[in-house]
């Protein structure tokens, strides 16, 4: 996924996306032991090697820490801390 | 290829004869055809042979779920070696200490364990010859692949060694021989009747012995197999369906999950004709809402140790005749009947057969026991023993470590480990491997792992009492991290003054589990620093 032309001309969608993605971010290195600055397209899984165990644990965390319902069907296609961020975002809309 | 081949790949090697542009294999979308991995596994297989300079023995298979590591599965095997999961989701050290084991002769290196290699490598004094098939167009794709008849696999061959957590603080190696592993693909396939139409789930890491059923049984049929990414166990039902899959193979933690999370509905899996659970004791409760949801399939419970060669019981779930069952053993579903090749027996401590009906450890012989472990005939001789009373004294039995007690239809229901193994997700952990790295560590004295919470007989995480002076629990972190598997791990780490003592001076696991149940809070240990780790690290 890349940015998508809608957004543009939408500071705070940007903004506010910018500053969820830097937030997963920093959930994703401290708790998950994904390196400083992996890439934000890579595959969390097939690319960067979390575990299903770690996938159920970052879900209830997103759940927890947002306070948002997120459905599992969404989940596994969030495969990328891009697309992850956009799923949040969707979501609290 | 001739017919006097009965190794693990005769089967894939017939129906890349058979039908060379059926679809063997999908991973991400991408569909690879038996001729296209039969040419890959051929060419790699030729670059093993080309670089060394004596028959290859075993290869390692690093990487998980990809199509580099299951063509680099089958390589092996064309190249006449046996093959050496390793999973990149492992700490390196712990991979290392199994290349070192398994003694190497090549290791076949996808993308995801690339980004390991180096620190895996690190200090190894004999380090095998290295293929990176992802990103090296050198000896990979200039290779002679082997083409016609290829080096002979007898039936006493390794065809692959699995290494299983050991109690004593090192993984312990199981080699299975190319007998074992095909006398269980001959039970598969005349129990199931599977065929070319079959689309079969992968839902195991490689290093699970399971994922050889999903691999070598689908092949065996001319069927194909979906590989699963690590996040699609958490939505099973939409991977089955978008694949329509119509036989699936997990944990029974897989639909315990479901059902917590309100996944699991009537008629919502309509394509499944095969529902196989194995590795931890599966509920009635998830039999029954499996069974309600996939009311095409036929729902089984498998049973067996890797020593065993994948599974060696089954019990076909009976809407009419298993709820029954279940009530005899704590609402858990029978693990059923022997193989019909294989011999059964429950022990008591002496190793004599138990009056019908009463506990004992199981035990089984026949073709598919290994031979024992690898390099450890201690510890073989422990575990694979002669029964005198079983009516078979001079077959080797494997003692299994479970306690069952057997029904009276012949089926046997599970009780409980004799030992202190337990099961966290349906893998395999022995706690004394977890108390051996907590005991290196500086200033610790005493250490003790409990499985903790157990729920339907399987644990949901681990924790860890630990006693001594000046205890960093940074440090006890640090020690599990670099050597223990991510489910290995305990989520917990309590600290005590003093560890409670039973009246013969051993430690007393019972007062720390009885504390454990009270909740912390109000029980009654010293001076606890316990410390709350997330079980994600």
């Amino acid at each position: 996924m890349t940015t998508s032309a809608s957004d543009q001309g939408d500071g705070n969608l940007d903004a506010n996306l910018g500053k969820l993605k830097n937030e997963l971010r920093q959930v994703l290195t401290s708790s998950f032991s994904l390196a400083e600055g992996f890439d934000e397209r890579a595959d969390l899984y097939r690319d960067l090697g979390m575990s299903s165990m770690q996938a159920m644990e970052l879900l209830m965390a997103l759940e927890e820490g947002y306070a948002v319902k997120v459905p599992d069907e969404q989940f596994v296609e969030a495969t990328s801390l891009e697309r992850l961020a956009r799923m949040m975002h969707g979501l609290m809309i | 290829m001739p017919s006097t081949d009965h190794s693990l790949r005769a089967g894939f090697l017939r129906q890349v004869a058979l039908r060379p542009d059926a679809p063997a294999l999908v991973v991400e979308n991408r569909v690879s055809s038996y001729g296209r991995l039969d040419e890959t596994a051929r060419r790699w297989a030729g670059a093993i042979v080309e670089r060394l300079d004596r028959p290859a023995e075993r290869v390692g298979v690093f990487g998980s779920r990809s199509e580099i590591s299951y063509s680099a599965t089958l390589a092996a095997l064309c190249s006449g070696a046996a093959f050496v999961p390793l999973n990149p989701r492992f700490p390196p050290e712990r991979t290392r200490a199994m290349i070192r084991q398994a003694e190497l002769d090549a290791l076949i290196v996808d993308g995801l364990a690339s980004t390991q290699l180096a620190a895996t490598l690190q200090g190894l004094d004999r380090a095998p010859i290295v293929f990176l098939p992802g990103n090296e167009t050198g000896d990979l794709e200039c290779a002679r692949p082997l083409h016609g008849e290829l080096p002979p696999l007898p039936p006493d061959r390794l065809a692959y060694l699995l290494f299983t957590s050991g109690s004593t603080g090192t993984p312990k190696g199981v080699p299975i021989l190319h007998s074992n592993v095909r006398a269980f693909i001959n039970w598969a396939m005349e129990h199931y009747q599977f065929g070319p139409d079959d689309r079969f789930s992968q839902a195991f890491d490689q290093t699970f012995d399971l994922s050889i059923f999903d691999l070598f049984v689908a092949w065996q049929a001319g069927a194909c197999v979906y590989a699963m990414s690590p996040v699609d166990l958490l939505a099973p039902s939409r991977f089955i369906n978008k694949n329509e899959l119509t036989v699936w193979f997990s944990v029974p933690s897989v639909p315990a999950q479901m059902r917590k999370r309100d996944l699991l509905g009537p008629h919502t899996l309509p394509t499944l004709q095969w529902s196989l659970f194995c590795g931890e004791p599966l509920s009635r409760a998830s039999a029954e809402a499996w069974q309600a949801a996939a009311p095409n399939s036929v729902v089984e419970n498998l049973y067996g140790p890797t020593e065993l060669t994948i599974a060696c019981t089954v019990h076909r779930w009976d809407p009419r005749v298993s709820p029954a069952l279940c009530a005899c053993a704590n609402d858990v579903v029978p693990i059923g009947r022997p193989f019909r090749a294989l011999t059964a027996v429950a022990v008591d401590e002496d190793l004599e057969p138990v009056a019908d009906g009463d506990p004992g450890e199981l035990c089984v012989c026949g073709p598919q026991t290994s031979p024992g472990y690898w390099n450890d005939s201690a510890r073989s001789a422990e575990r694979f023993v002669q029964i005198p009373g079983s009516g078979m004294p001079d077959a080797f039995f494997y003692r299994t470590g479970d306690q069952v007690r057997q029904l009276q239809n012949g089926e046997y229901v599970w009780l409980a480990r004799t030992d202190r193994q337990i099961k966290v997700l349906g893998f395999r952990v022995e706690l004394g491997e977890i108390e051996g790295v907590l005991q290196n560590v500086t200033g610790v004295v005493h250490a003790v792992a409990l499985g903790w919470p157990i729920n339907e007989g399987t644990a949901k995480g681990i924790v860890a009492f630990v006693s001594g002076t000046r205890i960093d629990v940074g440090k006890l972190q640090d020690a599990c991290k670099s050597t223990l598997v991510t489910y290995m791990m305990p989520n917990r780490f309590i600290v005590l003054e003093e560890m409670p003592l039973n009246s013969n001076g051993k430690i007393d696991r019972l007062i720390l589990e009885a504390q454990l149940e009270g909740g912390l809070e109000s029980d009654s240990v010293s001076n606890p620093v316990s410390n709350e780790e997330s079980a994600a690290l």
